[in-house]
């Protein structure tokens, strides 16, 4: 059964398929990221990547 | 021990640096065994005398062996190097457990040392990218599977509220790793050191390159993006330049790579669609690629003097350089046309150096000049030593793509030369071949300077260590603070995605579904109806003899010299006859396409010769082609061919479907010798002794004697009714 229904499909139509999906995802996570008010939180996240944690007690020589 | 006034608050906590450590120093051993294979293989193929003679040194066995050195060994103790060091540091807190770590780290050295063994003995699965034979491949899971726990077990318990760029790209990697690499190993066993695929022909070939493409994308490039997301910043100290592209970046990627596996098989015989569909995604991932590449470059806006002084960054930035520049020849290479001149020539070789000499070999460098002063906490011995292997290695690696461009390029404008009346222009394979040896001269010379440029770095660093050590004797770790999760408040206006950003376990699921997506789309069809493969009733399963030649071809890495698909086009008709056909390739476990025609396609080489031929081939491959590069197999008339397990191999292969009936199987052994001695009767007649019957090279004779033949006799036959 499951054979004779893969078998009957159009395979030509999985690219286009595919395609949109693609699209889809990408408008949506175009939007997302540029929606209102993002800037700030980027730009924080974007910073802490810089920052290892405080340091209380350090062994050996630091650069 | 603190001496914070502030820690009511805050956590105290250490990180796990000693781990790293280790990584650091297995990257650097197996990185020089990487290049050193790499350019062993090279010089063999310049000189075919360089495998001295021996079958465990033979460019079929050990070039499985570089690339997986390369990609595995080097590449992946690089990976979990910058891997540890960062995602403790991101996450606010120390690695999940301790001696997880030391699992994985000693687990993955053992795998290692395991293929080393394995491979040059000709224990291999036949799958390229993918040779290590099941007990390997179970091991690898189960050690991955013990990354991923310290790894999410790291995201469960960090400190920090904001899961960054770095570790999605890690998490992509860890899940998608997985994936690949069980659905490709699924196999059954024979024995310990012999397994057949569950997928055959055309099924094993889309499965085989999704995963193919796939781990360079998954193992060789997003981990690195997150590398790079992290330590160009931290290098640069500054952060990255959008955060909002290094978004768009990662989804489009994720969700993109994994459609374009099938760009590997263009022209071959698989469906048209799936072609398509494949050569369209590879083309659009020029974008994210370009993308991430883009965001790293401009992270070093107003820093590009550093790039100038500072090895860390003047790696990095030409790794990403070179990763802009490999990412926009693999589009053009998926593009059909030009991937009918590019496909199975050396073109394809120096692209695949470009990304990892170029992104990989880079990245690793940058990073490691990096790590080791901060780990060790010390400077660098010497600034001079890191410039001189920047020169040394980009050089090197402008040798080894300019020679393969020119060789590859060549050759695929004389396979395809006709002229006025209709016939090849280079008839015989091998003018092709001789042309190309001196640029396999050029390239082997680029590799011994990347080599070189490593070795440099090597020492550079040990004695970066060696100082270190010296002067500093306490070697305990630095104490952290950091306030704990639950302190963080939730963001009066966070978004979606950056709720999403914060929920470890809801993200890995959607990339999870990113990179799904695309496998489904273009394998399911394939693995669950039969419509792809056309009926073709004169294609027989092979003889229990051809079967145990099949496993010779295999052990031997023969597919990693000739191919073994013609491809619908006139030039190959002209060379090698009828394009192949799905259903010839039915009874294939595993397929044997090959992706290199450093020698001719054999998809059709049966009856071309005759048995005695193929003996002296083997023999003195000069004796009967001059000028062949292709080492002497004398071992194959030493080797005893083992008889008893044939009949297992036969019961195996019926469990996977290939319809032998119960006689077949019972008689095999039987079967095996009657064939064996047949042919070996008709090689006395020119002074072989009887005794060959039961050496290797009767089987593999019986294998290449039946490629092609079942659709060459069912097209005599056809004419002759006509």
């Amino acid at each position: 059964m499951k054979k004779e229904v893969i078998a009957s499909m159009d395979m030509s139509i999985l690219p286009t398929i595919g395609l949109l999906l693609f699209l889809a995802v990408f408008i949506g996570v175009f939007l997302w990221s540029f929606r209102k008010g993002s800037k700030l939180t980027y730009e924080e996240a974007g910073l802490k990547a810089l920052e290892d944690g405080e340091v209380v007690n350090s062994k050996g020589e630091l650069q | 021990m603190s001496t914070s006034s502030n820690t009511g608050h805050l956590e105290e906590f250490s990180y796990n640096d000693k781990i790293t450590k280790w990584f650091v120093g297995a990257t650097m051993l197996w990185g020089v065994v990487a290049l050193l294979l790499g350019v062993i293989i090279a010089f063999q193929l310049a000189y075919w005398k360089f495998n001295l003679g021996l079958e465990w040194t033979t460019f079929g066995r050990l070039r499985p062996l570089h690339t997986n050195a390369a990609i595995f060994a080097f590449v992946g103790n690089a990976i979990f190097a910058g891997v540890y060091y960062s995602t403790q540091r991101l996450c606010k807190a120390r690695i999940f457990n301790d001696m997880l770590s030391w699992v994985h780290f000693w687990g993955w050295q053992l795998i290692i040392v395991s293929a080393a063994v394995t491979l040059p003995l000709g224990i291999t699965t036949g799958k390229e990218y993918a040779e290590l034979e099941w007990p390997i491949d179970i091991a690898i899971a189960l050690i991955w599977v013990v990354f991923a726990i310290n790894f999410f077990g790291t995201l469960i318990k960090r400190r920090e509220k904001h899961i960054y760029v770095a570790l999605w790209f890690y998490i992509a990697t860890i899940v998608t790793v997985a994936v690949l690499h069980i659905v490709n190993s699924i196999s059954l066993p024979v024995d310990l050191m012999k397994s057949y695929p569950v997928y055959a022909g055309v099924q094993d070939a889309l499965v085989q390159w999704w995963y193919g493409h796939n781990a360079v994308a998954f193992f060789l490039t997003t981990p690195f993006l997150g590398l790079m997301y992290y330590f160009i910043p931290k290098a640069a100290n500054r952060p990255v330049y959008s955060y909002r592209l290094s978004i768009i970046h990662f989804w489009s990627l994720v969700f993109i790579y994994i459609w374009a596996g099938p760009h590997h098989l263009l022209y071959s015989a698989i469906p048209d669609w799936v072609q398509t569909l494949g050569m369209t995604f590879s083309v659009i991932l020029w974008m994210p690629s370009w993308g991430g590449m883009i965001n790293g470059l401009l992270t070093l806006r107003g820093v590009w003097d550093k790039v100038r002084t500072e090895p860390v960054l003047k790696f990095m930035a030409t790794g990403v350089t070179f990763y802009g520049m490999a990412t926009f020849e693999g589009p053009l290479l998926s593009i059909k046309s030009v991937n009918y001149l590019g496909h199975f020539t050396d073109w394809v070789v120096g692209h695949v150096h470009a990304g990892t000499i170029g992104w990989n070999y880079m990245m690793t460098a940058g990073m490691l000049y990096f790590l080791v002063p901060k780990l060790w906490k010390t400077h660098l011995f010497s600034k001079k030593l890191a410039n001189a292997q920047f020169w040394t290695a980009t050089i090197g690696l402008l040798l080894y793509m300019m020679s393969m461009w020119a060789a590859g390029i060549t050759q695929g404008l004389m396979w395809r030369q006709i002229d006025e009346a209709g016939r090849l222009v280079y008839p015989n394979f091998i003018e092709t071949v001789v042309k190309i040896v001196p640029m396999y001269w050029v390239r082997a010379f680029g590799g011994v300077l990347v080599l070189l440029g490593f070795i440099l770095m090597v020492y550079n660093l040990v004695k970066t260590i060696q100082f270190a050590n010296a002067q500093n004797a306490n070697k305990e770790e630095d104490v952290y603070a950091a306030a704990p999760l639950s302190a963080a408040q939730d963001e009066p206006h966070a978004d979606a995605h950056r709720k999403l950003e914060g929920l470890p376990m809801l993200f890995t699921v959607l990339t999870l579904l990113a990179i799904l997506v695309g496998g489904i789309v273009e394998i399911t069809p394939s693995l669950l109806s039969d419509k792809f493969v056309e009926k073709a009733p004169h294609i027989k399963p092979y003889t229990p003899l051809e079967i145990a030649g099949r496993d010779v071809y295999i052990k031997e890495g023969c597919y990693v010299c000739h191919s073994q698909h013609i491809r619908p086009t006139a030039s190959e008709k002209l060379r090698y006859g009828d394009p192949s056909v799905a259903a010839e390739s039915v009874y294939d476990r595993p397929f044997q396409w090959g992706s290199r025609r450093i020698g001719p396609d054999l998809a059709r080489v049966g009856g071309k010769y005759n048995d005695m031929w193929h003996y002296r081939h083997m023999i003195n491959p000069r004796d009967v082609t001059p000028k062949s590069i292709m080492p002497n197999y004398s071992w194959l008339t030493k080797n005893k061919t083992n008889f008893k397990v044939i009949q297992k191999k036969l019961k195996v292969m019926a469990a996977l479907g290939v319809p032998y009936t119960e006689e077949q199987i019972a008689n095999a052994y039987n079967d095996a010798y009657k064939q064996a001695e047949e042919i070996t009767k008709g090689l006395t007649e020119h002074g072989v002794p009887m005794s060959m019957a039961n050496k290797e090279i009767i089987p593999l004779i019986a294998y290449l004697q039946r490629l092609g033949a079942d659709s060459a006799k069912a097209k005599a036959e056809q004419a002759e009714q006509e």
